[in-house]
């Protein structure tokens, strides 16, 4: 059983590399039985697992906005807004009003703690 | 609300996310550039995949393994109480993006001291991923809270209740502080981002650890430059603090 942190992540990528298929998600599980991981930080490398699938997607969808001449913020903002198609014009605005009020007072936090 | 004021609404969002998104992309750079440009971090040992990644083109769809592998260790490293995530960080919104965070900053920094990329392509793609992650974050959250809140038909006349309200029924919560309180997790601060970038360099050659310190140096210097040019118009930012971070 590893110890450490580095033992871990080198356990997983000699697996990973000697893994004759590739198949990412089956070797995870199998890693994650082998550590002995519970339910919830099996269902936690489920769910991260999944937004490092949904960043791709959202890559994709950047990089595609990009070669037709849209801007990034341009497709943030209407990304966000389809994201949100089946909320209420009222739901929509008070995030895009959060987000934007929060973004601010992130940068005042992180400015206040580092 | 008219389709005018809510258009007037995603307008301020567009403008306030340029600035916003840039400033704090550099102020990372900045504190990161801080905690590790002359730092000694041993490696351990070296893996062919890891190398590969630091090699490929920047956002290449193969980059996915690599991050998953590391998810996986992030995770296993939390649970045995190695390398602890701190309050609030637990969370796969929380995770995915440190690893997103850490291994791009590594990655970029790397390319930008080999001469495959230039300063300004790196802290353009580093200020992407930010943008990427608040997308998918709140494009998850948000499916799941209509899931959610489609599960509350308790009588037929409440079903046409709105996704707030029902969601407010089911003692869940207010969705705008519920969406925006997953979407700032997108931004990893720095300070919890360190910590596994230090242990995230252990995997990769002397060599390419000699060039991602580079890199980070190259990338905190390009930095100040953005906060200088950015400080007058950012508000938000804490001057006093700002000013030890730019000594």
């Amino acid at each position: 059983m590893e110890q450490t942190f580095e033992g871990i992540l080198s356990s997983l990528l000699d697996s990973y590399e000697k893994s004759e298929s590739k198949d990412i998600d089956s070797l995870l599980k199998e890693k994650s039985e082998e550590f002995g991981l519970t339910e919830e930080s099996k269902s936690l490398v489920k769910k991260a697992s999944e937004y490092i699938d949904k960043f791709a997607e959202k890559t994709a969808s950047l990089e595609s906005a990009r070669e037709d001449g849209i801007s990034m913020k341009r497709w943030l903002t209407e990304d966000l807004d389809n994201s949100m198609a089946v909320l209420s014009d009222d739901e929509k605005s008070e995030i895009f009003e959060e987000l934007t009020n929060g973004k601010d007072d992130f940068i005042h936090k992180i400015t206040e703690e580092e | 609300m008219d389709a005018q004021n809510f258009n007037d609404t995603k307008a301020r969002f567009t403008q306030h996310t340029e600035e916003t998104s840039r400033a704090m992309s550099a102020l990372q750079s900045l504190a990161i550039g801080k905690e590790l440009s002359d730092e000694e971090i041993k490696t351990i040992r070296e893996f062919d995949s890891v190398q590969e990644y630091l090699d490929l083109p920047l956002n290449d769809p193969a980059e996915d393994k690599i991050k998953k592998i590391f998810v996986t260790a992030v995770v296993a490293a939390h649970q045995k109480g190695i390398l602890i995530l701190p309050e609030g960080y637990d969370n796969a919104e929380s995770i995915a993006s440190i690893v997103d965070e850490g291994l791009t900053r590594i990655k970029a920094a790397y390319q930008v001291a080999e001469g495959m990329v230039n300063p300004v392509e790196a802290e353009e793609m580093i200020y992407d991923r930010q943008a990427v992650r608040t997308a998918a974050i709140t494009d998850f959250v948000v499916e799941r809270l209509v899931e959610k809140a489609n599960q509350y038909v308790a009588k037929a006349e409440e079903a046409a209740l709105s996704v707030s309200d029902k969601l407010v029924a089911l003692g869940l919560g207010r969705l705008t502080d519920i969406v925006c309180a997953a979407a700032v997790r997108a931004y990893p601060p720095a300070a919890v981002v360190v910590p596994y970038v230090k242990q995230f360099v252990h995997v990769i050659t002397p060599n390419a650890q000699k060039a991602v310190k580079k890199g980070i140096k190259m990338a905190a210097e390009f930095a100040r430059n953005v906060i200088n040019k950015t400080a007058n118009k950012v508000k938000s930012f804490a001057k006093k603090t700002l000013a030890k971070l730019l000594e």
